[in-house]
């Protein structure tokens, strides 16, 4: 009678468990290596002029847009908002801390924009109705 | 070399377990990454568009989609633009004045919404609009004298169509404000029917156009904002498919005068801004026209006189009072999800 061997040997299962893990390891930087960190982006005159990876803030500063009317911006780790401007309805500051992927601020009449970028979280919305 | 028989068994083993684990991997990876779109945000028809594009030659159509506002604004909707078609009909009032076919269709969408909705949306308030300025640097309270004779301006039934003909009366000026977000974004969406484009989101101010399909969900989320927080906070998520979103609140474009906060959204009946319980008014439906005139509508009217209003254009709607107290209409209730403990709903 014909003994069939075992399809896979010790040596075989060792192989494999060492193939999984160099898999593994491969794709580590894939799965938890994306670029997480949020970019604010500043817009003047429709064209992007700075962009400040915000996690990277050490200190706070201050950015004056040089725009007329004057729009001051204040950067911190982590978020931007308008600390300051000159438009006669100051929505750009009310709109607030600037964090997440998709926070939008604009002033209007001194034509500056400043928006988060980055990878978006799964539980935010795609978009917010204002 | 020369291989025996059962390394050549191993390799093969371990090659194909390779390929398998790799596969494994791979389609871990794929399963669990987001597709991103191709994302542009600009300033144009006096507020912020933002563009998400989930398709082929992003960067392309998103520059087609931006001149195409541009267009619009220029062309037909503003009226401080010599050559838009609601500068001239206003220019030439008491006077037959040809327009694009895009203005006519929307000056007739908006003037079926008034006969609707008892005149609380009137594009014949154009008098009245430029009285307040909210908005501008020139925006102030106008006495009462002011505000009862551009009251006396307003009737849309006054504007007459003859083909591609409009006239409004002599005394008359029409404001396609609550109306030219939500035109931009139907002419977008043909625009990206033409290029048969897999999806988008496009935010026009307060109008937002949902277009085709989420590569990342069943449906697209919206967020509506807290009517009391800051401008990206939001209280509530609405699960969608392809439609329009429009949002009217209390809380853009307001004008500040001795410690009175006067919103932008006017009365026509009364020539000051509206006044009731509402502070937001979240409007959704198949065409962007239609959801913002009804958003500006219906906030003026309130949650149980918007009712008929909305059912008789198919449209649901999400209402928030002063007492964060929320309001959906029966339709959109299962797609609500209300994500701040502040908000309660009230009503379905």
């Amino acid at each position: 009678m014909q003994v069939s061997k075992p399809f896979f040997k010790p040596a075989d299962i060792i192989l494999v468990i060492c193939v999984a893990i160099i898999c593994f390891v491969l794709f580590l930087p894939n799965l938890f290596g994306q670029n997480s960190s949020t970019v604010a982006v500043i817009y003047k005159n429709g064209k992007e002029i700075q962009r400040i990876k915000l996690d990277s803030v050490s200190e706070s500063y201050e950015i004056d847009l040089h725009a007329e009317p004057s729009a001051i911006l204040l950067v911190e780790k982590g978020r931007i908002c308008y600390k300051h401007a000159e438009c006669h309805d100051k929505l750009c500051v009310k709109c607030g801390w600037l964090s997440k992927v998709g926070d939008t601020a604009a002033c209007l009449p001194s034509k500056t924009l400043v928006v988060i970028e980055g990878e978006s979280s799964t539980d935010e919305p795609d978009i917010i109705s204002y | 070399m020369i291989l025996n028989l059962g390394e050549k068994t191993t390799i093969i083993k371990l090659f194909s377990f390779s390929i398998f684990l790799c596969l494994i991997f791979i389609s871990f990876y794929g399963c669990n990454k987001k597709v991103t779109p191709y994302k542009t945000t600009n300033l144009a028809m006096g507020t912020v568009i933002s563009q998400s594009l989930y398709g082929d030659n992003a960067l392309e159509m998103s520059k087609t989609i931006t001149n195409e506002i541009k267009k619009l604004e220029n062309s037909n909707l503003s009226w401080r633009i010599d050559c838009s078609d609601v500068n001239r009909i206003n220019s030439n009032a008491g006077n037959f004045v040809k327009v694009d076919n895009c203005t006519l269709n929307w000056i007739e969408k908006s003037l079926d919404v008034s006969k609707n909705c008892g005149g609380v949306l009137d594009i014949s308030i154009g008098n009245l609009t430029r009285l307040w300025n909210i908005g501008s640097e020139d925006a102030r309270v106008p006495s009462k004298q002011e505000i009862e004779s551009a009251l006396e301006s307003i009737d849309s039934t006054a504007i007459s169509i003859s083909g591609n003909n409009i006239k409004c009366a002599a005394n008359q000026k029409i404001d396609l404000g609550a109306i030219g977000k939500g035109a931009a974004c139907d002419r977008i969406s043909e625009i990206l029917d033409e290029s048969n484009y897999k999806g988008a989101i496009i935010s026009v101010g307060g109008s937002i156009l949902l277009y085709g399909q989420n590569p990342n969900a069943d449906k697209w989320s919206v967020g509506i904002r807290n009517p009391r927080g800051e401008a990206n906070d939001y209280v509530a998520i609405l699960k969608l498919d392809k439609c329009c979103v429009s949002t009217s609140g209390d809380y853009e474009r307001v004008l500040e005068q001795d410690g009175v906060a006067y919103h932008h959204i006017l009365d026509p009946r009364t020539g000051y801004p509206s006044k009731n319980e509402f502070v937001s008014v979240t409007v959704v439906c198949d065409s962007g026209v239609l959801s913002d005139a009804l958003s500006t509508a219906c906030f003026i009217l309130g949650y149980n006189d918007s009712l008929p209003l909305l059912a008789k254009y198919n449209a649901q709607a999400v209402f928030i009072d002063k007492d964060f107290n929320v309001y959906a209409t029966s339709g959109i209730r299962n797609s609500l999800n209300i994500t701040n403990d502040s908000f309660k709903l009230v009503k379905g």
